[in-house]
């Protein structure tokens, strides 16, 4: 949480105020500036953090190995449970699902950002 | 069209006021130029005019409308005004097109067509047809500030309120654009306010200057009233260099500074009182050898030495000691006779050209 609110905050304080001040005062409400000009321009930097987040959050295991319930089980418990079974074939198999899945999420967002960032700027 | 009409407008940032008692009438189709060095205040009436800001005392009408007073502000989006940012403020995710639409798309009753339409015309008019699909990160500053600029004139706007809008650019474009401006005022006839802090740019653009100081008006005038009768040591100075005199008054007319007795553009002075005396350096003229000829009667004949003596190309900038005071005025003269340090000259100056100022230093 504060993580993600620090960078959320940080991306929003860098879009210049001079930019909704252009949208206001050629009749764009406040809503419809935050929809058409603060969110796309903030997009990259919001997703860049929610990415952030996410590897931080699938590999965690301090705060779910207290908190989960047997119809709850993330992947980093049941990791942690195979190995007190001993079941290291099985691990071994989870861990590399783990990392495809985190490998495959970041490229997504990077490749999507990327097309957005170089449209946006070049 | 509407005119503007400020009306002892107050802000304060904390302690300090950075606008204070602020009149000011902007006839309609006029452009008035808000000239000032940085912190007197011009930003903050312009925000205050584009309510963004509101005002803790004071009202601002447009026409018959009262936009802003303290207990009610008409938000920026009702205004029917545009602005134009010193940073452009130009969304760099929607391509050209897409900003300068941008306002058109409040407009009702505007076919999709004829939006496009618009477009397009007032891109030919800026002349950056052909670059609808750009986004503003591929074009240079100056065709930045032309979308900047399609994009306030493409709405129609009652009034237009301009940011320093050229101080990002090289000082060759910064000259092209002023006459631009200038034009397009003229094509449009916008009711326009223009912030600056350069003197020469109000002067090229603008129908009146309002000097501004710490957040007050201290003189509104044409460029000629202001360069030629300024009222405050301040505007004296800020507009075009100019020899301040520091004296005493010793007669209605006449101003007396040790040695020197200067009569001046006045009639109206009480003897004893402390008076500046502002003379521009080009309104002096010298005379070699001291004495020849005659001026008109009345005129201040004076003599002096050449200290120094700097050419300019277009002109030379002389500084001369005055004989009998410790006065050392700077002479604007034609380069057709040259003047050496050390030689004695006369000094002739129209008392038209002595102008009296109200604030005489402490």
């Amino acid at each position: 949480m504060p993580v993600g609110y620090a960078q959320s905050d940080a991306t929003f304080r860098s879009i210049p105020a001079e930019l909704e001040d252009a949208g206001r005062i050629l009749g764009a409400g406040r809503l419809r500036i935050l929809r058409e000009i603060t969110a796309p321009l903030a997009k990259s930097g919001i997703i860049a953090a929610w990415c952030f987040i996410f590897i931080g959050v699938i590999r965690e295991l301090s705060a779910s190995i207290i908190l989960f319930t047997p119809s709850t089980k993330v992947m980093s418990v049941v990791l942690f449970d195979l190995k007190e079974e001993g079941q290291f074939g099985a691990i071994a198999v989870l861990g590399l699902v783990m990392l495809a899945l985190t490998f495959a999420t970041v490229t997504l967002v990077q490749a999507v950002l990327g097309r957005d960032v170089l449209g946006a700027r070049e | 069209m509407p005119g503007v009409s400020l009306k002892g407008l107050t802000r304060r940032y904390g302690d300090v006021a950075a606008v204070q008692d602020l009149s000011l009438d902007v006839k309609p189709g006029e452009l008035v130029a808000l000239l000032g060095p940085s912190g007197c205040g011009k930003t903050t009436t312009l925000r205050l005019i584009a309510g963004f800001l509101t005002p803790e005392a004071g009202e601002i009408w447009v026409g018959d409308r009262c936009l802003s007073s303290p207990v009610a502000v008409v938000p920026p989006e009702r205004r029917r005004m545009a602005m134009i940012f010193q940073s452009y403020a130009l969304w760099p995710h929607m391509t050209v097109a897409q900003n300068v639409t941008y306002g058109l798309r409040f407009k009702r009753g505007l076919s999709r067509a004829e939006r496009e339409r618009r477009v397009g015309e007032m891109l030919r008019v800026v002349q950056l047809a052909g670059y609808e699909a750009r986004y503003p990160g591929e074009l240079s500053g100056g065709q930045q500030q032309r979308v900047a600029v399609a994009r306030a004139l493409v709405v129609e706007p009652e009034i237009l309120l301009l940011d320093e809008p050229l101080s990002n650019l090289d000082a060759n474009l910064r000259e092209e654009m002023r006459f631009e401006i200038r034009r397009l005022h003229e094509a449009f006839g916008i009711t326009t306010l223009y912030v600056t802090h350069d003197q020469a740019e109000a002067m090229v653009i603008s129908d009146r200057i309002a000097v501004l100081q710490q957040g007050r008006v201290l003189q509104v005038g044409t460029a000629d009233e202001l360069f030629l009768e300024p009222r405050t040591r301040f505007v004296a100075e800020f507009i075009g260099k100019t020899n301040l005199i520091d004296g005493v008054a010793v007669a209605p007319d006449t101003v007396a500074c040790g040695g020197l007795r200067l009569r001046v553009a006045s009639a109206g002075l009480e003897p004893g009182a402390r008076v500046a005396v502002s003379i521009r350096p080009h309104q002096i003229e010298l005379v070699v050898p001291p004495g020849q000829g005659a001026g008109a009667a009345g005129t201040n004949e004076l003599r002096g030495t050449v200290q120094r003596a700097s050419f300019l190309g277009d002109s030379v900038d002389y500084q001369v000691q005055v004989a009998a005071s410790d006065v050392v005025l700077r002479v604007a003269a034609p380069t057709s006779r040259r003047l050496r340090p050390g030689e004695t000259v006369g000094l002739r100056i129209d008392p038209a050209a002595c102008v009296p100022l109200a604030d005489a230093a402490e």
